[in-house]
């Protein structure tokens, strides 16, 4: 088997043992960036020397002292601040914006033996579901280049696909790590809210952002998620609870598990092949032995409605701080101070980032804060009631990831409300705090991959996974890779 | 419900310190319009008695009490490194167009 | 209608600067006059992906500040972000409690001439401050202002007051309470000087009798009582002058000038300002056991007033100089140490109200810069009362103690300042005073009285000032009589 083929698991394993060295894999996978790469257009900065040089000294440290992510290169989506590299946000109004410190997951990957290669594209500060809001380039579906990859981890979640990195870390606010994983058939998770830090993660919307893993397979997601997790003295929000070796349980009994499948999961606005991907997932589970049962969300069909009024609201007040004064770009700066904080905002936002900061301002605005802003979290209260009930009979429920596959690059770049309405599965995680994975659930007629999302109990990454790992035992549908990755 | 024309555009972008042309503005104008009357749907529910949430997990009853630090010092960063990346640094400051005093 | 016609409405809100070593949240220290920007972190200067980590110590700060006004602690308090662009906020918002604050529903109680009056004070909660704009002292300050973020995420508590205030001598006597309240806590240094306590006032005037309130002007930044009370009378007086003269008084925000003694509008500065305030979501709310609250409860220090009682009941000082000493924390205990290391309260207490006080004043030193200890002038005291020293000798002690910083005892001894009490040295003295004198010394002896104040004179002088004047007396009309 050739290198980009194999595991994350599988790689770091053969590193820590010396069966292969660091620097060849990291060189080995720089080089198919080189050459993959400008046509799939996943990366913004590629980091190859940096990342010798630290392949190099990992393969010097004895074996005793070698982390669990030993030799393993990694992506991060460029929201993730790495201290003296660039991290743009997909916004020109960050483009030359160096962080002089770095996030709370780089010194884990660090610590863990990682070797970081490259910054991936996105949505500008996170805002999309299709990486089309990017400042800089636009990045095309491996599976079909017409298509866009997904957002707002667009660019991690193709670069998993097209195998130019074993895994990668992106973001989920709304589900920007799960749904771009679902377009470019790869696994993506979105821990519980508060089990991996925040902290040099540039924020969108404070309460749902959450940092996870892109990888090709529930092992690797549940070998990142354990290097990843666990408190943090910088982040407020981080949960103290322990963590669970996520590794070592995923070969656990799924029998006695028992998955909820929502009674409308699969009603308006579903792509045919997704439904019928959606359905024969509940099959495969079935045949695992695992009980199904069918759970109402009643408030969710306002999820994405409520997401958006929330959203806006605190990224209207998270971006406020690109003012011009000590950061990032500056324009028309002999002009008065208001002039020049005006317009390098309009300089230096796009118009999804504009318009998401102005909706969320007229959220938050006197008089009409108690009938949006607090109703909305109302509304995040009865979603969040909704799933605890279903949880009081299920371990896990099973929902489509996204409703179509990959849709065709400019298809809905003007049509804002459709594009939100693609994260109509998705949201609900990020409202409650839940867990939740996509997984490859097969593939559409034209060939393009499809998602089945599991979402768990809080904390309760474990189940979640091990009932991932079953899916994945039964099924085949991680194991493809686009026909580029191959060339 | 507010209907988002034009000069509501223009007041919110004044609020939130981002200069919109003309175009842009009649632009926004209908799309947040379109946007806030799919929201519009939340209005529907009957919410009496629920409490807000804003913190997912405590209102869930998950995590409990607010993390502290303790008062100790624990370094600054390099003053020169911060203004090397700022647009117009200069005499140990952040520089900025003259704001009167 | 006159100036008496009218009721004066004042509401202070007080900005307190918390006494910790860091920031509210985040590791940088707190101090004072670090050269620009030496104390940033990201948090503080609001890089992105930066997040606020709270002070367990300003909490604990706060507490007891709110506690000793009375205040009632929320159990859970919650910060909220309030929205607005400036240069020195760094995050374009100001983490500060909004809906939810620390405490509220206080009480301070004024001593007025008329009796006593509360004044109700409203909430408590805490804040970060803003960083520093600086508009001179660099080459292209005519252009340009430059930002010093060493100040921004200092941490504050507002202390907000209902209008309860009908003067602006009342208000100024509300301020100097709180002030007093506040640095019995040690919740805050209160150095008005570098800006740690400083005041805003709401002021409206209404024809007496009304019960509506009058359109209330907001006055910003007024750092000494000198200028808050001079602030508040000329903006009383103007509102006055305006009704009166037929105008009308428009909400608006006034700065204080103390070189004109006017206040003039800040309206063309003022933007339609919509804070748009929401629940922070990097801060879970801030949950305080009751009892964590009842604990600082019972270790609250003793108030002002209750000490002012104490020193009059356990010392039998007058209430005057109970007043004068408990006008600081510090100084109420310095008194009480000089007060147990000399066994005589009232010499301490007279003492303190001369001689520290004036020398505090002369040299602008605080107490603990002093270079006398409270038990070095207890000592000193203790001298006085023992004979071993005359009262006229303990100043001169004093004056060396306050050069040298030694002990009185080791001064005295040095200086060979004990007074003579020895009767054979005193006789010794008292014959050489005669021999040298026999005009005088015949008139006494004759029965002129007159001269023996002059002659113990002679004495004390011969003793430069160390004979123990009483017994030099008894002396000298022994020997002459004896003659």
């Amino acid at each position: 088997m050739t290198l980009w083929e194999q595991s994350a698991t599988e790689i770091t394993t053969k590193t820590r043992r010396g069966e292969l060295s660091a620097e060849e894999t990291t060189r080995a996978f720089a080089d198919r960036i080189e050459a993959l790469d400008p046509a799939v257009g996943a990366f913004l900065d590629r980091m190859t020397e940096p990342a010798l040089e630290r392949a190099r000294e990992l393969d010097a440290l004895p074996a005793a002292e070698r982390g669990a992510l030993h030799g393993l290169p990694v992506a991060l989506k460029d929201i993730i601040s790495v201290a003296g590299s660039r991290c743009t946000c997909g916004s020109r109004i960050l483009e030359d914006y160096v962080p002089v410190y770095n996030a709370t997951v780089v010194d884990r990957l660090n610590d863990a033996g990682a070797v970081i290669l490259g910054k991936t594209n996105m949505d500008e500060f996170a805002m999309g579901s299709s990486t089309e809001n990017s400042a800089f380039h636009t990045t095309k579906n491996p599976w079909n280049l017409n298509c866009v990859p997904g957002g707002s981890s667009g660019g991690s979640a193709a670069a998993v696909a097209a195998r130019l990195v074993p895994a990668a870390l992106g973001t989920d606010t709304g589900g920007s790590i799960r749904q771009p994983a679902s377009l470019c058939g790869v696994t993506g998770l979105k821990p519980t809210y508060g089990r991996v830090s925040r902290y040099g993660l540039v924020a969108f919307a404070s309460s749902l952002d959450q940092i996870g893993p892109l990888t090709t397979s529930v092992e690797d997601a549940a070998l990142l998620l354990e290097a990843l997790a666990g408190d943090d003295s910088h982040d407020a929000t981080c949960a103290t609870r322990p963590t669970a070796p996520y590794s070592q349980e995923l070969g656990g009994d799924v029998k006695p598990l028992r998955l909820g499948v929502p009674n409308a999961a699969t009603s308006e606005g579903v792509d045919p092949d997704v439904r019928a991907a959606f359905e024969a997932a509940v099959a495969t589970f079935a045949s695992l032995g695992i009980a199904i049962e069918e759970v109402t969300l009643p408030a969710t069909e306002h999820a994405v409605a409520c997401y958006y009024l929330l959203a806006t609201a605190e990224a209207s007040s998270n971006l406020a701080r690109y003012d011009g004064v000590r950061y990032g770009l500056r324009v028309s700066e002999d002009e008065p101070l208001r002039v020049m904080m005006g317009d390098t905002r309009a300089r230096g936002f796009g118009a999804e980032v504009k318009r998401r900061i102005l909706l969320g301002t007229f959220v938050l605005s006197s008089g009409y804060y108690d009938a949006y802003y607090q109703k909305a979290q109302r509304v995040r209260s009865l979603i969040g009631r909704d799933f605890e009930k279903a949880f009081e009979r299920v371990d896990a429920v099973l929902l489509p990831t996204s409703p179509t596959p990959a849709f065709r690059i400019g298809e809905k770049v003007d049509d804002p409300l459709s594009m939100y309405l693609t994260d109509i599965f998705t949201i609900t995680a990020n409202l409650t705090g839940a867990p939740a994975i996509s997984l490859p659930g097969g593939f559409a007629s034209d060939g393009l991959p499809i998602g089945i999302q599991l979402v768990g109990k809080h904390f309760d990454e474990s189940t979640l996974l091990r009932l991932g790992h079953a899916f994945q035992q039964a099924t085949d549908f991680h194991k493809k890779s686009p026909t580029i990755a191959e060339t | 419900m507010a209907d988002f024309d034009e000069a509501q555009v223009r007041k919110l972008a004044e609020l939130a310190h981002v200069k919109l042309s003309d175009d842009e503005s009649a632009g926004f104008a209908g799309q947040l319009d379109e946007i806030l009357g799919y929201a519009e749907r939340i209005q529907a529910h009957d919410t009496d008695g629920v409490v807000p949430t804003s913190h997912a997990l405590l209102e869930a009853g998950l995590e409990g009490a607010s993390a502290l630090r303790d008062d100790e010092p624990t370094g600054s960063l390099d003053r020169e490194q911060v203004l090397e990346g700022a647009p117009d640094p200069g005499d140990g400051l952040f520089k900025v167009p003259k704001v009167l005093p | 209608m006159t100036q008496t016609d009218y009721e004066t409405v004042i509401g202070l809100e007080c900005h307190a600067q918390l006494q910790t070593a860091t920031k509210l949240f985040c590791g940088c220290r707190a101090s004072f006059g670090a050269p620009p920007n030496t104390n940033i972190c990201p948090v503080c200067i609001g890089l992105p992906g930066a997040l606020p980590v709270l002070n367990r110590r300003a909490v604990e700060l706060s507490l007891r500040a709110a506690l000793a006004v009375g205040c009632r602690v929320n159990e859970t308090s919650v910060f909220a972000r309030k929205n607005y662009f400036y240069p020195d906020l760094p995050k374009g918002y100001q983490i500060s409690q909004y809906d939810r604050p620390l405490a509220e529903d206080g009480v301070i109680v004024l001593e007025l001439e008329t009796g006593t009056k509360e004044i109700r004070v409203e909430r408590i909660h805490m804040e970060e401050d803003a960083g520093k704009l600086l508009h001179e002292g660099f080459d292209d300050a005519s252009s340009k202002s430059g930002v010093d973020f060493n100040r921004s995420g200092v941490p504050l508590i507002e202390i907000v007051s209902h209008p309860d205030l009908s003067s602006p001598e009342e208000a100024t006597q509300y301020a100097e309470s709180l002030k007093e309240i506040i640095e019995y806590t040690e919740a805050s240094d209160t150095d008005m000087e570098k800006g740690n306590f400083r005041f805003d006032g709401n002021v409206s005037v209404r024809p007496r009798g009304t019960t509506e309130l009058g359109t209330k002007v907001e006055m910003k930044n007024l750092n000494s009582f000198r200028f808050l009370a001079q602030a508040l009378a000329y903006e009383v007086d103007r509102q006055i002058e305006l009704i009166e003269s037929g105008g009308r008084v428009i909400q608006e925000t006034r700065l204080y000038d103390p070189g004109a003694d006017k206040t003039v509008s800040m309206r063309s500065k003022e933007e339609a300002h919509d804070y748009r305030y929401f629940p922070e979501p990097d801060l879970p709310p801030l949950t305080i056991a009751a009892a964590q609250i009842l604990e600082a409860k019972e270790n609250l220090p003793e108030l002002p007033e209750a000490k002012r009682e104490r020193l009059v009941s356990a010392y039998g000082l007058p209430p005057y100089d109970a007043e004068v000493l408990t006008s600081s924390r510090e100084l109420a205990n310095y008194f009480e140490t000089t007060a147990e290391s000399s066994g005589n309260a009232k010499a301490a207490s007279n003492w303190i109200m001369s001689e520290v006080l004036r020398k505090v004043k002369e040299t602008d030193a605080t107490l603990a810069e002093l270079p006398v200890a409270p038990a070095a002038l207890g000592e000193l005291i203790q001298l006085i009362d023992d004979g071993a020293i005359s009262g006229k000798i303990a100043k001169d002690v004093f004056e060396k103690m306050f050069a040298t910083g030694d002990a009185p005892g080791v001064i005295v001894k040095r200086e060979g300042l004990a007074q003579i009490s020895d009767v054979s040295a005193i006789e010794e003295l008292a014959r050489g005073v005669i021999e040298a004198n026999p005009d005088q010394a015949a008139e006494l002896k004759a029965g002129k009285d007159k001269v023996i104040g002059w002659m113990v004179g002679q004495i004390m002088k011969a003793s430069r000032g160390q004979a123990n004047p009483q017994l030099a007396r008894e002396t000298l009309i022994r020997l002459i009589e004896d003659a």
